[in-house]
């Protein structure tokens, strides 16, 4: 027996059946903690939007258009979601720090920190790491869930020619870090 | 053809959203172009490093019983309202009010100023643009207000043209030449091509498309854009096309349209902040 659309249990949750609910759950929560991962850079901050992602959407199925994708209501929520948290996770990393120290922290790498990078050839990773949250997360929708430019034009809430060019940054980023760490040979060589 | 506009255009087609005839030609050059073979390959390597770690199965078990957990007291679709979500939503009202009081005094200001030098034609939607348009012709044959012919150039991206005479074809000239691609634009020998009976068909399908003909102004669209290279001509031609099949209310068609250009045009502010707003009804009524 075919399973039954998202928008369908979405509905049956709606009416207050929690096995559909937890059914949604299942089915989406990879899918969800991969784009909070993506944009929080952590684990910890991913597992607290996933977890809020779930709850939101749970107190706004009487509000979800069941004519309308529930796969793209739950990305931008999951979007919106994943980026308050990494604010809220910034914010209380800079207080605490600001209370210890006294001073601004730089957050950058420091040189021992990049040589061991090369050298553990994490290079490329931490290249990805270092992109803002809106270029990875720009990235992670289009190299990993394969979403098209219009509808991760939706979920983040900008312009198709914004995708683009957040597209083509986080890909030259990495292209360069890996251009340098001898991964790809250098632009030209050919 | 030259790489640099095969490069423009080579993310959107290793994405698969290049429009049938833009992935021919990127094709073509492709096999005679080491270097933009070589940077379509970096793409595609680039795209290979996205791994999200994903932690292991005892996780998930416990990821969705937290989650049910939560809920299962919860009213469904009721969000609950906690005392301290509350108090945020005051504190956060009280710290608007200063902002509120300004944007009431610059309102206020703002309306005496106009009361002062006059109405101002607000920039509007072009299907709105054209409602007002046909309107003001089908008015006892008069000719357009001349503010709804500044509000039209306003609201690119179709110069909006009068039935009549050479203030139309001269309106349309000045904001072609004006075009920034234009400046940017320049045609090796090869994309040379002869404009003037091109840009007469485009004029031929602003008329039908005004006139509510929008087949026929399809079909006349359709035929210029088989002979058009890349240009600001054919920029605007494809707008013109998205707008003809919106007014069929060939909906999908529209947007779709609209979107293989917003990625084959990346550079042109036109055609990315293009919006199709009205409703297709309204603009039916038109006809």
């Amino acid at each position: 027996m075919a399973e039954p659309r998202d928008e369908v249990l979405a509905a049956q949750a709606a009416s207050g059946d929690l096995q559909a609910f937890e059914e949604i759950v299942n089915r989406h929560r990879m899918s969800v903690y991969r784009l909070a991962r993506s944009i929080t850079g952590n684990h910890d901050d991913a597992d607290d939007a996933a977890q809020e992602t779930f709850i939101r959407v749970y107190r706004s199925l009487s509000s979800f258009d069941t004519g309308r994708s529930f796969k793209a209501w739950l990305r931008r929520i999951t979007y919106n979601t994943s980026l308050n948290v990494l604010r809220a996770s910034s914010n209380r990393k800079k207080r605490t720090v600001i209370a210890e120290t006294d001073h601004v922290p730089d957050l950058s790498p420091n040189p021992e920190q990049i040589v061991q990078s090369r050298d553990s050839g994490c290079q490329i990773q931490a290249a990805v790491e270092s992109l803002t949250a809106e270029l990875r997360a720009t990235f992670v929708l289009r190299a990993a869930e394969g979403m098209s430019y219009r509808d991760i034009a939706r979920t983040t809430g900008v312009k198709i020619g914004t995708v683009m060019s957040r597209l083509s940054r986080a890909r030259e980023r990495i292209q360069t870090a890996m251009e340098s760490a001898g991964k790809l040979p250098q632009r030209g060589d050919v | 053809m030259r790489c640099g506009r095969i490069r423009k255009r080579l993310m959107a087609y290793h994405d698969g959203e290049l429009g049938g005839a833009w992935s021919r030609r990127i094709e073509k050059h492709i096999l005679s172009c080491a270097m933009c073979e070589q940077a379509l390959e970096g793409l595609e390597a680039v795209d290979q490093t996205i791994a999200m770690p994903v932690p292991e199965s005892e996780y998930w078990s416990g990821f969705t019983a937290r989650i049910m957990d939560r809920v299962k007291d919860e009213p469904v679709g009721d969000p609950v309202q906690t005392k301290a979500a509350e108090s945020r939503l005051s504190y956060k009202v009280m710290r608007l009010a200063p902002a509120f009081s300004i944007a009431l005094v610059v309102v206020v200001a703002a309306g005496l100023l106009m009361e002062i030098r006059g109405p101002v034609v607000p920039r509007q939607s072009v299907p709105t643009v054209r409602k007002q348009a046909v309107e003001a012709d089908s008015m006892a044959n008069m000719t357009r207000p001349e503010q709804i012919d500044e509000a039209a150039m306003m609201a690119e991206p179709e110069p909006v043209l009068s039935s009549e005479g050479t203030d139309v074809s001269r309106t349309y000239h000045r904001d072609y030449k004006g075009s920034s691609l234009r400046k940017k634009e320049t045609f090796s020998r090869d994309d040379r091509y002869d404009e003037e009976p091109l840009r007469a068909l485009m004029f031929k399908a602003e008329t039908l498309s005004r006139e509510g003909k929008q087949e026929e102004s399809e079909k006349v669209l359709r035929d210029l854009l088989s002979q058009l290279p890349p240009s600001p001509i054919q920029e605007k031609a494809t707008m013109l096309l998205v707008q003809v099949l919106w007014y069929q209310d060939r909906i999908g068609e529209a947007r779709q349209l609209l979107t293989e250009s917003q990625v084959a045009f990346p550079d042109n502010d036109m055609v990315q902040e293009f919006k199709l707003e009205a409703a297709p009804a309204d603009v039916k009524t038109l006809q």
